[in-house]
């Protein structure tokens, strides 16, 4: 490094600044609007009306409201850990080599999301699609639970499973981190496959699998909307409806912007408390090892 | 040579579509090349409406005839795929400040924006008019779009809500034809003729009748029945669904489904669109309006016809109209006009009637051979006509289109969802209740303390009185 040129935290920062302000200028600056729209009528024709928290208590008392934020809650407790187990397990199996496997786990990701909801949208077919028929095929003829509120539910946990590629990779690159000198011991002292697993492999990688952890329930929150717009519209019975197509639904639908926008920062603020909980639990866990 | 054609119509659809995307980029020039400082560019209007790749092709027609005869407009068409698109994409317009100039919209969805007072009002243009006149309407259509009395939107069809049906199946199962004047029997008899599991694997492969579950479709049974959908069509407070009139037809409506079986159950109906069904020639009758023509034209060698609904104690069949309406806001409110001039009058209203999207507002053009020609299907067009009698309509006030949107969820939940130990309706109508029985799904509450052709009313009630109640108080007469 030049002398006089910057370094360590300075340094940091200056890499961070284009990212620092388009983020101020096109999340910060947004979402501070809708923190105003939330507490006005706002249908975006006339000009917004002051109503104070009104929306906020009516938040309280719409049934929908709770059943959408249930729905996103429940979503990201099925999604989060079964992704992060499977995108584990892939990255421990394909991490000594398998180019044209990890290119397989990673394609889905490259997939523009209304091409990957369509073609769910042909998978899973009650009737004709590849699924109902391979299910026929060995003997299960009642499809019929794919339109059930769980059947539906799981669909689309089943299909973001797919989407994993950014986990694997970084779940790839942290196992490839770590030492094989380790590993080696292990195979001395004469340890099995799971207890290299429990004592090695996954105390190293766990840092890595809570930040990703607190990461996938941001997304996980957010990537509901296109599926449920595309092969659910919700359904059956408000089974599918999370929260960003339930704010859509209300600001686009029912041009009900300042309502849309009470939701959007209630939803922001759930999202922030989770990662806070789990960055909590972590810390926790960290002192705890340290002790 | 089916290949060829598909072909052809492929080159010449991405041609319009070239055209299209042409008047996008405001590439087109003007027909005459203008001397530089004298002549300027054609003013240009923004149609946006929803529609079937044929339906649009009929309004490309018409644009392009419009065009022809005024040069000095240039109409740029935005057709959007599905109705729900089309409602988000000028919602977002309007509130983004870039509306398109003109709209086609359905007389249940253009009051949210009436009563947003972002419509300019086209009842005094139309007074003006040399070319149109309301009285050349038909005022059932007019009557449709009206707000706090002010014609707003001018419509351009007054379709209704008629039974297609497959002429060619109807004679391979040896089932007579509908009968002008039938009845809710001779309809369910039909429907069950026509239900028909051919190679014995326990589905059906033939099913008799097929209609969305929704509100708008249940309307004419429940009117048929002498019940109502809500107190007051101009000023709805409170829904009907839990009167006797009205349980009768939601009782024959469930029988149809789960004691004759004759409508595709709900696998069946998400695997495969009904009018795919119909198309393919494995669906005896469809419920839908006029908008459907087209489409159906395009398959080949379909045999198809239009029968009327049938009736019950009375003859009803629902509105289906949809309007040019126009931005307060748009720049070219002349040229705009001039357009809908062009597609309102004669030789507008027929260039699209001969396409088949729509039953012409105009009643001289519907009367007309454009509409009636005998070489076209349907060959019964003039049950369109007929219907017009007995028609009615939904509400039109601007909460309307949300009742709807959270109604007909619980429709189709209502249509589908039988209780796990069997339905309590049988062959015969009766109004026996059997003791509540234990029901699956998220109606098992009402299904638990009700039966389950009232836990439709109750549930709609609970979900829609809220959106009734915050209607402000409307003054349409």
């Amino acid at each position: 490094m030049k002398p006089g040129a910057p370094r360590g935290r300075e340094a940091m920062v200056w890499l961070a600044a284009p990212f620092l302000v388009a983020a101020a200028l096109l999340v910060g600056l947004p979402a501070l609007l809708a923190l105003g729209l939330a507490f006005t009528e706002y249908d975006a024709l006339s000009a917004p009306r002051f109503v104070g928290v009104d929306h906020f208590l009516r938040l309280w008392d719409d049934p929908l409201f709770w059943t959408a934020l249930g729905n996103s809650l429940l979503f990201a407790a099925m999604a989060v850990p079964l992704r992060l187990a499977v995108a584990l397990g892939l990255a421990l199996l394909l991490h000594r080599g398998g180019r044209l496997a990890r290119s397989a786990v990673f394609l889905p990701t490259v997939v523009p999301d209304i091409a990957y909801a369509l073609l769910w949208l042909w998978l899973l077919n009650p009737l004709y699609g590849p699924l109902a028929l391979a299910l026929k095929a060995v003997g299960v003829a009642d499809t019929g639970w794919l339109l059930t509120p769980w059947g539906a539910r799981g669909a689309l946990v089943a299909l973001t499973v797919f989407q994993l590629g950014e986990v694997f990779v970084v779940l790839l690159a942290a196992r490839r981190e770590l030492p094989e000198e380790l590993y080696e011991l292990c195979e001395l002292e004469g340890g099995g496959a799971l207890t290299v697993f429990s004592k090695v492999t996954l105390p190293l990688m766990a840092p890595t699998l809570a930040l990703l952890a607190a990461r996938d329930v941001v997304v996980s929150l957010q990537t509901t909307f296109v599926p449920a717009l595309v092969i659910t519209q919700g359904g059956p019975r408000y089974a599918t409806t999370f929260l960003p197509l339930y704010i859509y639904q209300n600001g686009f639908e029912y041009l009900r912007l300042g309502y849309a926008s009470a939701m959007t920062w209630v939803m922001f603020l759930v999202t922030a408390a989770m990662v806070a909980a789990q960055l909590w639990v972590l810390r926790g866990w960290r002192a705890s090892k340290e002790a | 040579m089916a290949r060829t054609m598909t072909k052809r119509w492929t080159a010449a659809l991405a041609l319009a579509g070239a055209v299209l995307l042409g008047g996008c980029k405001r590439e087109e020039k003007p027909p005459e090349p203008a001397k530089p400082g004298t002549a300027a560019a054609p003013t240009e209007v923004t149609l946006q409406l929803f529609g079937d790749p044929a339906e649009v092709e009929g309004y490309r027609q018409l644009i392009s005839a419009f065009e022809a005869k005024n040069p000095d407009v240039k109409v740029r068409l935005v057709p959007i795929g599905k109705q729900k698109d089309h409602m988000a994409k000028l919602t977002t317009a309007f509130s983004g400040g870039t509306p398109p100039d003109l709209f086609l919209i359905n007389y249940r969805r253009f009051a949210q924006f009436a009563a947003k007072d972002v419509l300019e009002p086209l009842g005094p243009r139309l007074e003006k008019s040399t070319v149109l006149k309301e009285r050349d309407f038909y005022p059932q259509a007019v009557e449709a779009f009206r707000y706090d009395g002010a014609l707003e939107c001018l419509p351009q069809n007054v379709s209704s809500l008629v039974v297609y049906w497959n002429r060619a199946l109807f004679q391979r199962l040896g089932v007579p034809p509908p009968k002008p004047d039938w009845t809710w029997d001779d309809f369910r008899k039909t429907a069950q003729a026509l239900t028909r599991d051919e190679n014995g694997d326990g589905r059906m492969d033939v099913h008799g009748l097929a209609f969305e579950p929704t509100l708008s479709r249940l309307a004419p049974f429940i009117w048929q029945a002498g019940g109502d959908i809500v107190d007051d069509v101009n000023d709805p407070r409170h829904m009907q669904l839990l009167n006797e009139p009205a349980l009768e037809a939601l009782r024959f409506v469930l029988r149809l489904q789960r004691v004759f079986k004759v409508t595709p159950s709900l696998e069946e109906a998400k695997s495969e669109n009904h009018e795919a069904r119909f198309a393919a020639g494995r669906l005896g009758m469809l419920l839908n309006s006029r908008r459907l023509v087209p489409t159906l034209r395009a398959v080949p060698d379909l045999d198809w016809d239009v029968a009327p609904l049938p009736r019950h104690h009375k003859t009803a069949t629902v509105l289906h109209s949809d309007a040019y309406c126009m931005s307060r806001a748009s720049k070219a409110k002349d040229a705009a006009f001039r357009f809908v001039e062009f597609a309102l009058g004669s030789t507008g209203a027929e260039l699209v009637a001969r396409g088949g999207r729509t039953v012409p507002s105009l009643k001289r053009v519907a009367e007309s051979p454009a509409f009636l020609d005998p070489n076209q299907r349907p060959a019964s067009a003039r049950v369109f006509l007929d219907s017009i009698l007995s028609i009615r309509r939904l509400p039109n006030v601007a909460v309307w289109n949300e009742v709807e949107t959270r109604a007909d969820v619980i429709v189709e939940e209502w249509f589908y969802t039988v209780p796990p130990h069997g339905t309590q309706l049988t062959e015969s109508d009766s109004k026996e209740v059997r003791p509540g029985q234990e029901a699956g799904g998220s109606m098992r509450r009402l299904l638990r303390q009700g039966n389950e052709v009232n836990a439709l009313g109750q549930e709609v009630t609970e979900a829609v009185q809220g959106i009734l109640d915050s209607a402000p108080k409307s003054g349409t007469p």
